[in-house]
């Protein structure tokens, strides 16, 4: 069993700063876990300390029902891939690949055994007697985690390991990784600050702001279901967009007047806002969730936002479409086949299920669903 | 500890978590003062030839000479300074070696850099081939030309005079690829748009380039201020008289004299260490940089 | 009208080297060329070239003990200079890796012997070996004449190198030490390697390129030692110390056999030579990572 529990782990730094603040996670066996935030958000400093190259300043991390805070990065027997690979330069890449069973004492025929083996599942056969410096950047990549695995431990860091890729490469070995994590079937901690790469590799996304966790949950209900704005605009790409709204309650129906236009809301949204009395919210509604309605239809279609469109960018199956909203930019994502131009008005429906409201004081969704969490996990 | 975390106790948890924080607190402290006494004593063991010297020089003679273990003075005295003052022309000597190594280190430090600033921004015939000659100086031991340099200048009738000491040195082929390689880093364009603004070559190389490497001059300075300083096998053959003796010759004439004037010549060598290793502490920094910074790469 | 001035631009290049160009002319060419003609010669007390002797001065060294003594003894100094600096350079920069309170002072300590003179450190060692007031004797309690010993004597001057040597040796490997990248050894500690293994497979190996190039300029130093060598031993006790460039010294000065001590300055040369194209070969090719 591998099950990793961090409990209220803190970081703090000699000068006062404040790294990673009541850090509070449970992993199980054969998790693929993604912390992801912006630069500066303590994801890394999390992963540094898991490994034990960073000291725990306050809390406890268990790892297999031991309390491991001061145990030796040695003795923990994880595995790590770093930003910048950690090649060992004067060691050619078998080297490389076998320095941590060498240094267990390995016999060498084991050694040579699994070197090749993890050489093979890799691709990286042809490159063995090469130094790192006379392989190419996803070589090197590909040589960091095969070090990595080739002592097959149960948990693995992965600190960043594709962000000095080309976008193809990381498309590329993105799948790879994924692929390798059902193969190996063990538990990966792994740092981005790249969204894309969370939503496709990770089974639960941690997201980190300012040394905090905002949420922790599966890629699709940290999509539909995020705790608050951050997160929401954190995830997805392009962003969120946000607009504020007031509260208008007219007999039975609750309207918002966002950018000068009203809309009404839907009943279910309706109880929520006034039971809690808002009067004041902040809306959010992803890009596909905003379609285009053109022709006669937008005519005497209600509940609409009405957007000039700056700029329409085609990316082959789709268009995005860039565009103001009252004093608000705004990005609407539909299928290629929609026609309309730069400099044209469009009405935009909207697809009220996904829509989401926001406290503006605070930040937190309205409509976060406690319940979901429990069901994922 | 093997135990399921969920049978722990609260209280336990917590006094295991004190004991293993009381446990590394302690190991990184011992492991702080363990290298700091290992620095002490290492620095201690390096250092002891000079600290020795330091206590000897204000010993009185009567006490350095007995078989008892004697690593400090018992009575500190200033005699042995003031008897090098008045038995020997130390003053003298350190005006010497100042003059000789003050004006082979400013002399260095111009021909360096006009002959490197010829080597990077002018165009003229032979360029590579003259360098190369430059670069090939650097296998030619100072020592293995000695003799051959003894019998020039004393063909010149220049023995025991200052040019002797100083002409030889006012070149250096590492000075010269130092301060190349410093200028190397600059663009080309920031010497053709002082030309274009009409500056001569001589006002480029001390209102620009100069004043732009300061670093590697500093480096140089320091260097080769301090060999000049401890220069010894040159002076030693070409000075005669206590007139032009440098510091390392004329105290080092005191070795073997007599026993008695021993704590007196040591500390005219304490006097004379004091000058270079005062410009070494002051201009380490520099030396530093400037030694990493182009010929030398790791 | 052109021409002319192309050729006064040429010129003002030529004017900027003059002063360095005039000064190796004089003191280096000049004198090595000298060197080798004086090699050939035998001379006159003067040091004029009196009688051409061919190769006779370089025959004559090589079929004389005292030649052969002064190659083995320089050898054997060598080795102990090299070795002995470097580890005390090494030992310092290991010392001075970590950071912790005081490092300035003790790097700067470690860096010190390079300020200080070989004759000055020579003139402190004599009285540090001397046998009966010496601190070397009281601190270990031994009764040895160091420098009038023959078993002595070479190693004594060979430490007394090595010491002034280690200050600038510390300083290469305090460079060479920065250049490895901090994040291998956090992954060497992840993949289970203790201090030991970390020393032996990635610090070394990392100090690899700056250990060579330390080790050509130790060995250069090293033949070119003399003040130590002058004021501690003069040479002695017997030919026990005679390094070569002590015995071009004594050839030259004392015995005025200026053809011999040429012969011994070429062969000097020669060795210097090899060894600094072996450095800049070296360095060119950057054992680069």
């Amino acid at each position: 069993m591998n099950r990793m529990v961090l409990k209220h782990v803190c970081k703090k730094y000699e000068n006062g700063m404040t790294a990673v603040k009541d850090f509070d996670l449970e992993i199980k066996e054969g998790e693929f876990i993604i912390l992801v935030g912006p630069s500066g958000c303590g994801k890394s400093t999390t992963l540094r300390m898991i490994a034990g190259l960073e000291e725990i300043s306050s809390g406890e991390f268990w790892l297999d029902g031991n309390l491991v805070n001061f145990l030796e990065p040695q003795k923990r027997g994880l595995s790590m891939v770093f930003q910048n690979y950690a090649l060992y330069p004067y060691m050619n890449i078998y080297d490389n690949m076998a320095f941590s069973l060498q240094i267990r004492k390995c016999p060498k025929a084991e050694i040579d055994r699994r070197v090749r083996e993890t050489a093979e599942l890799l691709g990286i056969v042809n490159l063995l007697d090469r130094r790192p410096s006379e392989v190419s950047g996803g070589q090197r990549q590909r040589v960091a985690i095969g070090s990595a695995i080739v002592r097959r431990p149960s948990v693995y860091l992965m600190d960043e390991p594709l962000s000095n890729l080309d976008a193809k490469l990381r498309a590329q070995m993105r799948v790879e990784l994924a692929k390798l994590h059902k193969k190996l079937n063990a538990t990966i901690i792994y740092v981005t600050h790249d969204q894309v790469e969370a939503m496709t590799l990770g089974t639960r996304i941690v997201v980190m702001n300012k040394g905090e966790i905002q949420q922790a949950a599966p890629p699709e209900e940290l999509y539909r279901n995020p705790v608050n704005q951050f997160v929401a605009g954190f995830i997805g790409s392009p962003s969120m967009n946000f607009m504020d709204a007031m509260v208008i309650s007219a007999g039975e129906n609750v309207y918002m007047d966002v950018a000068g236009q009203r809309i009404r809301l839907p009943e279910d949204l309706s109880r929520t806002v006034l039971s809690k009395g808002y009067t004041k919210l902040r809306v959010g509604i992803r890009p596909e969730d905003l379609e285009p309605v053109t022709g006669d239809m937008a005519e005497g279609e209600k509940d609409c936002l009405s957007m000039d469109v700056q700029v329409r960018d085609l990316l082959g199956a789709e268009v995005q479409l860039h565009g103001i909203t009252g004093r608000y930019k705004i990005s609407v994502r539909t299928d290629a086949d929609c026609m309309v131009q730069s400099g044209e008005k469009v009405m935009l429906k909207i697809n009220f299920p996904h829509m989401l409201l926001f406290d503006p004081q605070t930040e937190e969704n309205i409509m976060y669903q406690e319940k979901t969490e429990e069901k994922a996990v | 500890m093997k135990e399921d975390i969920m049978t722990l106790q609260p209280g336990e948890i917590e006094h295991l978590q004190r004991e293993a924080a009381a446990r590394a607190a302690r190991r990184r402290r011992t492991q702080k003062a363990l290298l700091i006494g290992l620095n002490l004593i290492f620095a201690f063991f390096l250092l002891l030839p000079l600290l020795y010297a330091l206590s000897v020089a204000f010993m009185p003679s009567s006490e350095l000479f007995t078989t008892e273990l004697n690593l400090l003075p018992k009575h500190p005295t200033l005699d042995n300074f003031r008897m090098a003052f008045q038995n020997i022309p130390i003053l003298r000597f350190i005006l010497n070696s100042f003059l000789m190594a003050g004006i082979i280190t400013i002399g260095q430090i111009i021909t360096c850099s006009i002959a490197a600033f010829s080597f990077s921004f002018l165009d003229f015939k032979g360029k590579q081939l003259i360098f190369m000659l430059v670069l090939a100086t650097m296998m030619v031991p100072g020592e293995a030309t000695i003799l051959s340099n003894y019998l020039t200048v004393s063909a010149l009738g220049w023995l025991d005079t200052y040019q002797v000491l100083i002409v030889p040195y006012l070149t250096s082929a590492m000075g010269i690829f130092l301060f190349r390689q410093f200028y190397s880093s600059f663009p080309i364009a920031l010497y053709e748009s002082a030309k274009i603004d009409g500056c001569s070559n001589f006002r480029f190389i001390f209102t620009i380039l100069i004043p732009l490497t300061k670093s590697a001059i500093g480096a140089m300075a320091v260097y080769t201020f301090i060999n000049a300083w401890n220069m010894y096998m040159w002076p030693l053959l070409v000075t005669g008289s206590n007139e032009m003796r440098t510091v390392q010759i004329g105290i080092s004439m005191l070795n073997s004299v007599d026993s008695q004037s021993v704590t007196m010549m040591i500390a005219g060598v304490v006097m004379i260490i004091i000058p270079s290793i005062s410009i070494f502490i002051f201009g380490q920094k520099q030396l530093i940089r400037g030694m990493f910074s182009g010929a030398v790469k790791g | 009208m052109k021409m002319m001035k192309k050729l006064q631009k040429m010129f003002g290049a030529y004017c900027y080297l003059l002063p360095s160009l005039l000064v190796f002319a004089v003191f280096l060419f000049y004198p090595f060329l000298k060197t080798i003609y004086l090699s050939l010669y035998k001379t006159n007390r003067m040091g004029q070239a009196k009688l051409f002797y061919g190769l006779g001065n370089y025959r004559d060294l090589l079929t004389s003990e005292a030649f052969y003594n002064s190659m083995a003894v320089t050898l054997i100094f060598v080795v102990i200079v090299v070795a002995g600096g470097m580890l005390l350079g090494l030992a310092a920069a290991l010392l001075c890796n970590r950071a912790f309170p005081g490092i300035r002072f003790f790097s700067t300590a470690y860096a010190l012997p390079m300020a200080i003179a070989s004759s000055s450190a020579a003139l402190i060692f004599k009285i540090m070996l001397h046998p009966s007031i010496g601190i070397v004797n009281k601190l270990l309690g031994t009764d040895i004449n160091w420098i009038n010993d023959e078993r002595f004597a070479l190693v004594c001057v060979a430490l007394l190198t090595a010491w002034l040597n280690s200050g600038i040796n510390f300083l290469y490997f305090s460079a060479g030490l920065s250049n490895i990248d901090e994040s291998i050894y956090e992954r060497a500690s992840v993949d289970g390697a203790t201090a030991v293994q970390k020393f032996f497979r990635l610090t070394l190996p990392g100090l690899s390129p700056i250990l060579f190039y330390t080790i050509v300029v130790n060995i250069i130093q090293a033949f070119q030692a003399f003040g130590q060598v002058k004021i501690l031993t003069e040479g002695g006790p017997g030919e026990a110390t005679n390094l070569i460039v002590y015995s071009i010294y004594r050839d030259a000065f004392f015995n005025y056999r200026f053809g011999s001590a040429a012969a011994q300055s070429v062969v000097l040369f020669f060795v210097i030579m090899l060894l600094t194209l072996l450095m800049f070969r070296v360095e060119k090719k950057g054992v680069k990572y």
